[in-house]
C-alpha cells in the first residue's frame, strides 16, 4: 500500500513538474487589425505573378523578415512597422523575378506606386535609336569598299 | 532567358565577368577589318531586330510567356564573334532600359546565349549540305536557343549549393536543378521551334539578297 502511494506521489510530482512544458505545446492565437503594405507583382502582359517564392528583408539586415509565396493575385502582403527601406526578391522557378529595394514613407497608411509598363514603347524606340546611332557612328570608321 | 540581378552569387558572376571580358576582347580583335560600309548597316538592322524580338512576349502553352532570341540569325549572317558582340549589346540595352536581365547576370546571359548560342548555330551552318541546307539551319537555330537555356538553368540550379546563410537557406536563387531545369527547358523547346522557323525565313531572305557567305 505504502509503495503504491509512493508511486502515485512520484507520478503526481512528475506531472506537476512537467505541466508548464505540456502547456507550452499549445498554440496561442491573437486576432488584430493592422494597416498592411501590399505589393502587386505581374508579368509583362499584366497577368499576376502567382505562387512565386519571395523573400522580404529590411535593407542592411541579412536575415529575411518574411518568406513565402505570392498569392493567386500576385501579392506580397506585410506589416512594415517602423522600417522604411525594404528589399524584395521574387523568384519564379523558370528564372524570372525581381530584386528591388522599396522605400516606404514612415507612418504612411496608404502608399501606392505603380511602376509597370508605363513607357515601354518609348524605351523600345530609344533602344533601337541607340543601336542604330551607335552603328551609324561606327560607319565613320568603317573601311570603304573597294568595288 | 533574362536572369535578373540578385539571382547569381558573386562567387559565380565575378569569374563569369572575367571570362566574358576575355570573350569580348577576343571578339573585338580585328573588328575594323571585318566591318565595312556594307556590313555595318546590315549588322545594325539585324541587331536592332534581335533587340526588338527579345522584348515581344509570345504566349506559351500552360499560360506562360516567352520571347524569341535572334542569336541564330545573327550568327548565320555575321559569324560567332560579331554575333557575340552584337548580342551582348542587345542584352546590355535590354537590362539598362527594361530591367530585362540584370547587370550582374549579363556575363552569364552573354556567354550562354551570345557565345554558346552563336557557336552552335555557326557549327550547324558549317555542316550544312548545299543540297538540303534547311534541316541544318533549323536544327542549328533550335539548339542555339535550347542549349543556352539548359546552361542557364544549370547555372541557376547550382546557386543554392554555392552560397547559403548560416541556417543553410539559399542566399541567391533558391531552386535546385531538379526544379529549374524542366521549368526553363520545356518552354524553350517551343521557343526554339518558333526561332527555327523565324531563322529559316531570315535565311531565305538573306540568300536572295546575297548576304550569306
Amino acid at each position: 500500500m505504502a509503495t503504491s502511494n509512493k508511486i502515485r506521489s512520484i507520478l503526481l510530482l512528475f506531472l506537476i513538474s512537467h505541466l508548464p512544458a505540456a502547456l507550452s505545446h499549445g498554440v496561442g492565437l491573437t486576432m488584430d487589425r493592422r494597416e498592411a503594405q501590399v505589393i502587386w507583382l505581374a508579368h509583362e502582359d499584366d497577368t499576376p505573378l502567382a505562387n512565386a517564392a519571395y523573400e522580404l528583408s529590411v535593407v542592411g539586415v541579412n536575415r529575411p523578415y518574411q518568406r513565402g509565396q505570392t498569392d493567386a493575385l500576385g501579392r506580397v502582403v506585410f506589416i512594415p512597422g517602423d522600417s522604411t527601406q525594404w528589399r524584395l526578391r521574387v523568384f519564379s522557378e523558370d528564372g524570372h523575378g525581381v530584386d528591388r529595394t522599396i522605400e516606404l514613407t514612415a507612418g504612411e497608411a496608404v502608399h501606392s506606386h505603380h511602376e509597370h509598363g508605363s513607357s515601354d514603347l518609348t524605351k523600345l524606340i530609344l533602344g533601337v535609336g541607340v543601336l542604330l546611332s551607335g552603328f551609324g557612328f561606327l560607319m565613320l570608321f568603317a573601311k570603304r569598299n573597294k568595288d | 532567358m533574362h536572369i535578373p540581378d540578385g539571382f547569381i552569387a558573386p562567387q559565380f558572376y565575378l569569374p563569369a565577368y572575367a571570362l566574358a571580358g576575355g570573350g569580348w576582347v577576343w571578339a573585338a580583335r580585328g573588328l575594323k577589318q571585318r566591318l565595312d560600309e556594307e556590313t555595318i548597316p546590315r549588322l545594325a538592322v539585324i541587331t536592332a531586330l534581335a533587340y526588338v524580338i527579345g522584348l515581344v512576349m509570345l504566349p506559351l502553352p500552360g499560360g506562360s510567356t516567352g520571347h524569341l532570341v535572334g542569336i541564330g540569325m545573327l550568327a548565320m549572317l555575321f559569324g560567332v564573334r560579331l554575333a557575340f558582340l552584337a548580342y551582348s549589346l542587345v542584352l546590355l540595352l535590354q537590362a539598362l532600359l527594361f530591367g530585362a536581365g540584370g547587370i550582374t547576370a549579363l556575363p552569364v546571359n552573354a556567354l550562354a546565349v551570345g557565345l554558346i548560342g552563336a557557336m552552335t548555330m555557326t557549327l550547324f551552318m558549317g555542316w550544312r549540305s548545299e543540297r538540303y541546307p534547311l534541316p541544318f539551319i533549323a536544327v542549328g537555330a533550335f539548339l542555339a536557343v535550347v542549349l543556352p537555356a539548359l546552361l542557364i538553368a544549370v547555372v541557376l540550379g547550382i546557386q543554392p549549393a554555392i552560397a547559403q546563410r548560416d541556417d543553410g537557406s539559399p542566399l541567391f536563387f533558391p531552386f535546385g536543378p531538379e526544379v529549374v531545369v524542366p521549368a526553363i527547358l520545356i518552354p524553350h523547346l517551343v521557343i526554339g521551334g518558333v526561332e527555327a522557323l523565324f531563322t529559316l525565313a531570315v535565311w531565305r531572305y538573306a540568300k536572295t539578297r546575297g548576304w550569306l557567305a
